[in-house]
């Protein structure tokens, strides 16, 4: 399921533009002390800039690592980020808080986030559910009610 | 999770899943439980309790888990700026969301009342000084899911996973020794056979709030900002994980309205927002992936 989408990460107030040309992000939910160890390491790409789909990613396998610094009211603060990419897909993302006063540190684990152009819908049958939830099912009185709305509208 | 128990009631399909089927009498328990709470909060009966206070004023008597849930409401009241509010029960009737269920609108939108405007509330005794239709829908559902899970609980049914129409609390998962965490897959907004999303529940619950099950015209849904009566427009659907079915149930409507930062300052949640575009926003914690 890998399109050609830009993603990015919005972390309190703080945006790494971390899109990468011909990714898609598997946006697994990174545990925020997850280890970071890689095999290369070098700097994010901080500009976001989108390819088209066909041009092959520019970006060699790896893992990459930004650390980024910012002043909150307590002072400077550190957050490092960490991508990794296989085949020019964003196939982990780990974000480990750095924060060293409380409230910064709260800020950056209880408020870091993602967000993406599109998502993609996946059938229920590939995933292997327990439950699926959605805007609740509706049964009896209002299904039958929209039911009698709509064959008033055709009569 | 070897049984499963399917039913209807108060407007949705509910499913209780359990490593052994239950007996009667819990399953009595069950149901008396949800008509005890239907009897009280149901916009849908002349006899309800939310029925009386919209035709006289008066002193009413909430039961003990009115508390908790209008405490609630007052909150995320707060947190979206009046825009969620227990007092939408006219404004969803003037669309055409009515207790007959007409579904035409009988006019363009009307606010909610402010709740200082026309009731006071002294811990489960409320003042109602006009009139006034309450509709808790936001985090009613979410309640009563909580409320049927102690029944089980009491019951000694203490492994559970309860699903009213996509509300789904998970109790003694796998923090308590028990079974597999439950994986629970977020519906595309108007596409049942596809997720957006999955979320894996070991002790929480996921609610969902979308705009495309309950909706009956161009543009008209059950999700108000009681502010204007209208029902939201860029928002399509959020999903709130949290401890108990009620705050995740009444988060997932906040979320319609608040920036997540304003709701995760005061709650434990993780969350996922879709948009009108197909974009989407979701916390870095969320137990589980979006797929994007």
């Amino acid at each position: 399921m890998s399109t050609s989408r830009p993603t990015a990460l919005a972390l309190a107030g703080l945006t790494l533009a971390a899109a990468l040309a011909g990714c898609a992000a598997d946006a697994t939910a990174a545990d925020a002390a997850a280890d970071a160890s890689a095999d290369q390491a070098g700097t994010a790409a901080d500009a976001a800039t989108s390819a088209p789909a066909e041009e092959r990613s520019p970006y060699a396998d790896g893992t990459y690592e930004q650390t980024a610094t910012y002043t909150s009211p307590a002072g400077e603060e550190s957050i490092a980020v960490s991508l990794t990419l296989e085949d020019g897909v964003v196939t982990a993302v780990a974000v480990t808080p750095q924060a060293t006063n409380p409230t910064s540190l709260t800020f950056q684990t209880d408020f870091a986030s993602a967000v993406a152009d599109q998502v993609v819908g996946v059938p229920v049958d590939s995933l292997e559910l327990d439950v699926v939830s959605g805007a609740s099912l509706t049964t009896g009185g209002f299904s039958d009610a929209v039911d009698a709305v709509a064959a008033d509208a055709l009569g | 999770m070897r049984s499963a128990e399917q039913f209807d009631a108060i407007g949705t399909r509910w499913t209780v899943r359990t490593p052994d089927p239950l007996d009667g009498v819990t399953l009595d328990r069950v149901h008396a439980r949800i008509a005890g709470y239907d009897a009280v909060w149901s916009r849908f009966r002349a006899d309800s309790l939310v029925a009386r206070m919209a035709r006289r004023p008066g002193v009413y008597g909430l039961p003990a888990e009115g508390v908790a849930l209008l405490d609630l409401y007052d909150v995320l009241g707060e947190r979206t700026d009046g825009a969620v509010s227990p007092l939408v029960g006219r404004s969803l009737e003037r669309l055409g969301y009515d207790a007959a269920h007409t579904l035409v609108p009988s006019g363009p939108p009307v606010a909610a009342p402010r709740a200082a405007d026309v009731l006071d509330r002294d811990g489960d005794r409320l003042v109602v000084r006009e009139p006034v239709l309450l509709d808790v829908g936001a985090a009613g559902k979410g309640q009563l899911v909580d409320l049927v899970a102690d029944v089980l609980a009491v019951c000694g049914v203490d492994d559970v996973l309860v699903d009213a129409g996509g509300d789904v609390l998970r109790r003694g998962g796998a923090g308590g020794g028990r079974s597999e965490p439950v994986r629970v897959g977020l519906q595309q907004p108007g596409d049942a056979t596809r997720a957006v999303g999955v979320v894996e529940l070991d002790d929480a619950a996921v609610c969902g709030s979308g705009v495309d099950r309950r909706a009956w015209g161009d543009g008209l849904h059950h999700v108000l900002d009681a502010r204007t009566g209208a029902p939201t427009r860029d928002v399509v659907a959020t999903w709130a994980v949290a401890g108990s079915a009620m705050v995740a149930d009444g988060l997932a409507t906040a979320l319609f309205f608040a920036e997540p930062e304003r709701l995760e300052v005061l709650f434990d949640l993780e969350y996922v927002v879709l948009h009108a575009d197909g974009s989407a926003r979701w916390s870095l914690g969320l137990p589980g992936e979006v797929f994007a």
